[in-house]
This record gives structure tokens, sequence and C-alpha cells, in this order.
């Protein structure tokens, strides 16, 4: 479970039930767990084939759980399961439509230049040039509720690095872990670790200058 | 001792529990004195949920249905 984010899935039966109940026709829990799931699984699927046929991926990796679903053998949590199955159905849709640019071609070189790279926050022997300032907007709520700055936010989302976004994205919005990620994107965790860190100070930067200024 | 920068460059490790015994406890001593980085810290935390929380987007109707479809075929009530 995602430690920062907001659980939909507290209504869940635990792991053993859920699969049991599951496989054994519960109707109503299954049409509970597709829509709770949702969002986190159309973030991987979206993270990987982009929004217009992540709904589709995830339809069609449902079908593929429910076929496989009474081989489950347990051995990892079955949300995890599935969104391995979403990730795979996702990257093998992917590889068919052909994009020119390949998941597998990350830039390693991302995860060493930044130490190079001035931080224009902070000073020579690295303390921040001014005090950091606390925000007015301090709960996710109101971070969301604000619309300009949702936008802006969308804005330099898309401007991200690609790769960084990806494992933003799958971690961050889908609930990921850094693992699985890294086994999809065939990328190294060290790399992964710095790429997220790197996507998720750039946003930080971006609803910190809106706070102090207003501005995007 | 640690510099702002570089615990503002590990702050990710340090939330997400990926950091060794040593480290945190620096970045820890370091979070005590400076007032800037625990902001940072706070603010980085809240970026996420922010994050985790955007664009959730809902499963179709359509979609659903589909499934259920798909559900009843592959995983009849046992004993039926
Ligand atoms: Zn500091």
């Amino acid at each position: 479970m995602n430690k920062t984010g907001v659980s939909t899935e507290e209504a869940l039966p635990d792991e053993r039930e859920l699969t049991q109940r599951l496989i054994s026709n519960d109707q109503q829990l299954f049409m509970t767990v597709v829509k709770a799931w949702h969002p986190s699984l159309y973030s991987v699927a979206a993270a990987i084939v982009g929004h217009s046929i992540a709904d589709e991926v995830v339809q069609e990796a449902w079908v593929s759980v429910i076929k496989a679903l009474p081989k489950f053998e347990g051995r990892s949590a079955l949300k995890t399961w599935v969104t391995r199955i979403v990730a795979n159905e996702a990257k093998n849709r992917y590889r068919k439509e052909s994009r020119s640019v390949s998941l597998e071609s990350v830039d390693e070189n991302w995860a060493t230049d930044s130490r190079l790279v001035s931080d224009p926050r902070f000073d020579s022997s690295g303390h921040w040039n001014q005090r950091n300032p606390a925000w007015d907007m301090g709960s996710p709520d109101e971070l969301l509720s604000a619309q300009e700055l949702q936008d802006c936010v969308d804005k330099h989302l898309a401007r991200l690095p690609e790769q960084q976004r990806y494992i933003m994205e799958l971690r961050d919005a889908g609930g990921m872990d850094m693992e699985e990620i890294c086994n999809i994107l065939e990328v190294s965790s060290s790399n992964a670790r710095v790429l997220l860190h790197r996507a998720r100070d750039r946003i930080q930067q971006v609803v910190a200058k809106f706070q102090r200024t207003g501005e995007c | 001792m640690l510099s702002c920068k570089h615990l503002v460059e590990q702050a990710s490790d340090y939330i997400d529990d990926e950091m060794s015994m040593r480290k945190r406890v620096q970045v820890k001593l370091h979070l005590f004195m400076c007032v800037s980085c625990r902001r940072y810290l706070k603010q980085l935390k809240l970026t996420i949920a922010m994050l985790h929380c955007k664009n959730q987007h809902q499963a179709p109707e359509a979609m659903c249905h589909h499934l259920l479809k798909e559900y009843q075929k592959n995983l009849p009530k046992q004993g039926s």
C-alpha cells in the first residue's frame, strides 16, 4: 500500500478471503475491486501506453486476470499481481504500436549529471540561498482544488523527461513497487530512484513557485 | 555535516525508507536544526500525496459491464 496516498481500498476483505471470494463467483466483490483499483491500474497503463487506450489495456488485463485467477498462488499480493499483468499488457501494446521512443532507452546520464549542474536554490556550500517559506496550501485537497495550480502542474508534468514521468506515475499515481518498475522499464534501481526523485523535486518546485508568486 | 543540497537530493530515499540507518541519523540531525529542510520534506510529501490523488480516473461503465460478463463466463458459481 502506498504510504503517502489516500486509500480507497479499506472496505476490501483481507488477501486470502479476497482471492477465495473472487474465485468463487462473488460478483459484487469483483465489481468493487475493479472500481477501487481502477485509478491506480489506469495510471500504470497510461504511463506506458498513453491515455487514449489506457482503459482498453486495463480491460484486457482484467480478462487475463479472470482466466488466470484460479491458478493464482498468492506469492504476492493480489493487487501487485494484477498490476503486473496490466503493466505487461501495456508493454505488449506499446511494442505492437511500435512507437518511436523505446521504453528501454533510459538515458543513464540522467542519473549522474545533476551534481555537476548548480542548483539556484543553494549557495556554493550547499545551504539554502533563502529560507524555504512554508506553504499556504497545506493539504492535498487544497492543492487539488486550486485549478490554476493543477493546470500548471499538468503543464510541467508534460514537460518532464519521459522516463522521469513514467517512473513517477507508476510509483506515485499507480502505487507500483520500485522493483516492479525497474523490471518493466529495464532500468537499474539506483537510477530509477534518482529519476523518481528528480521528477518529484521538479513538481515540488512548481508548486512552491506557485505558492510564492501565484504564477506558473 | 550533511548540506541542505545533499539532504534535498536524498529526500525521496528518506521518505521511502530506502536509506541506511547511519544516513537516516544524519538526516534527522540536520532536520532537527534546519527549518528550511523540514519544510522541504513536508512539501515533498504533500506533492507526492497530491500526485497520488490527481486524475483519479474512474472505471467506465461499459468496461464494468464487459468484465462482469467475462467474470460470470469464466468463474461460474461453484457446484453449478
Ligand atoms: Zn537544511
